[in-house]
């Protein structure tokens, strides 16, 4: 067959691949128990939880500077998967270009927190990246990215209390001298 | 006269049916237009005859594509990159060109290597690029048919499957089944035929998860990622495809049967 060489000198035909965006997701929310380990799925409860997820660019293997325009994405809901999610807006990411991303996780009431391991991925060819930082899925490693537990947040009462101690030793030392 | 055969395909790009087919050589052709730029489409058609349920590039017509920025690109199931790109000549260009029909048909873009030939299952969907406006792809051959009332779609260890709506029908979400689908990790997203990113993503509660969140079957079916939508009422026409982004790895689809069984 003849190559068209007429049709070959003509314009490039661009090609599909383009940025999109990234539906994250947190797993499987448990109720945080007070020595921090985890009760069961949290179920459908607005307002109590909240994430937010922040995406670097990729430098040489580890994360490098934050994706301008994207701080993150908060969501305070739950569904009945007892999951927080949402989809970023407002920055494209790249097609085939790798990135990093990290959520935080704290009860409104302050008490409670996690934040997951930075996590590498590639965003999709085509339509959007889906990643899950309980199961790893979407993630270069299908490590578990969210701790074990929940980390229990000092009271504001016992820092001041344990403030208070602090000096109070300090003065006792002061007038022994 | 009818044949009964256990068909299983297996294709050289993606898409992969498992059914009992029961061929009752039902043909016809159906033309549809790309409402956009980045039209996702598969056909609606196996080709005649075909045993293993497949049917292939050249069973395909396009009117009004410019093979200098007119294209199809079918994409890789792991990275959802184009893998395999192909553009049409009709009988206009190949005429225009070299006096005669003999390239009329699919090539790739350097227009050395004829795809005609390139054989994909059914439910096997891609994604336009047509710069050009009004293009029409005309899908011809046979229904594919089941002994059973649904074809089924084996997407295992598929990523990024394009999943077309292969039958001549048009039909909604709720009207297909789904089994090994997370919801948490898995969805399907369409694509705006205006700018080829997602517009609406939806993932799927099976019976065994839905009464593992509320005791019963009453959230099966297809929702947004808050599950607080149900989208089975989401059109998804003839013709059309979606993209799969499924990150577990045994996700099946099943279709309903066009033709009911008598």
């Amino acid at each position: 067959m003849k190559k068209m060489t007429m049709i070959v000198a003509a314009v490039l035909i661009a090609g599909i691949s383009q940025a999109a965006y990234v539906n994250w997701n947190s797993g499987a929310i448990k109720v945080p128990n007070p020595d921090g380990t985890f009760g069961a799925n949290v179920g459908s409860t607005s307002g109590i939880y909240n994430a937010l997820v922040t995406f670097w660019a990729d430098d040489g293997g580890s994360p490098g500077d934050l994706v301008v325009g994207v701080t993150g994405t908060s969501d305070s809901s739950t569904s009945a998967l007892s999951v927080l999610n949402g989809t970023t807006a407002g920055t494209v990411f790249t097609a085939g270009v790798t990135y990093w991303a990290q959520i935080a996780i704290w009860t409104t009431d302050g008490n409670y927190e996690m934040t997951s391991a930075a996590a590498a991925f590639v965003e999709a060819g085509t339509g959007n990246s889906t990643l899950n930082f309980l199961t790893g899925a979407g993630f270069v490693s299908a490590t578990n990215k969210l701790p074990t537990e929940w980390t229990v947040v000092p009271e504001p009462t016992s820092m001041a209390l344990l403030g208070l101690g602090v000096a109070a030793l300090g003065l006792r030392r002061k007038f022994r001298k | 006269m009818k044949k009964m055969m256990t068909a299983f395909a297996v294709c050289m790009i993606a898409g992969l049916v498992s059914a009992q087919v029961e061929s009752l050589n039902i043909v016809g052709y159906q033309t549809l237009t790309a409402p956009g730029q980045f039209y996702s489409s598969g056909s609606t058609f196996i080709s005649v005859g075909s045993a293993t349920g497949e049917w292939q590039l050249g069973d395909v017509a396009a009117t009004g594509m410019d093979p200098t920025q007119d294209n199809i690109q079918f994409l890789s199931t792991a990275t959802a990159f184009p893998e395999v790109t192909a553009t049409y000549i009709d009988s206009v260009m190949s005429i225009a060109l070299v006096g005669d029909e003999s390239l009329v048909g699919w090539w790739n873009l350097d227009i050395d290597t004829p795809l005609d030939d390139l054989t994909f299952g059914a439910g096997t969907g891609f994604l336009c690029n047509f710069a050009s406006s009004g293009v029409a792809l005309t899908y011809a051959g046979e229904v594919l048919t089941s002994e059973t009332s649904t074809l089924s779609l084996d997407l295992s260890g598929m990523q990024f499957p394009m999943i077309a709506n292969f039958t001549p029908v048009d039909l909604t979400l709720g009207d297909l089944t789904v089994s090994g689908m997370d919801p948490t990790q898995d969805n399907i997203q369409f694509l705006d035929p205006a700018t080829a990113l997602p517009t609406v993503t939806a993932t799927y509660i099976d019976s065994a998860m839905s009464i593992a969140l509320v005791g019963d079957e009453s959230l099966v079916g297809w929702w947004n990622l808050d599950i607080d939508t149900s989208l089975n009422d989401t059109a998804l026409p003839a013709g059309s495809a979606v993209l799969g982004n499924f990150a577990s790895s045994g996700v099946v689809i099943s279709f309903p049967d066009p033709v009911p069984a008598t």
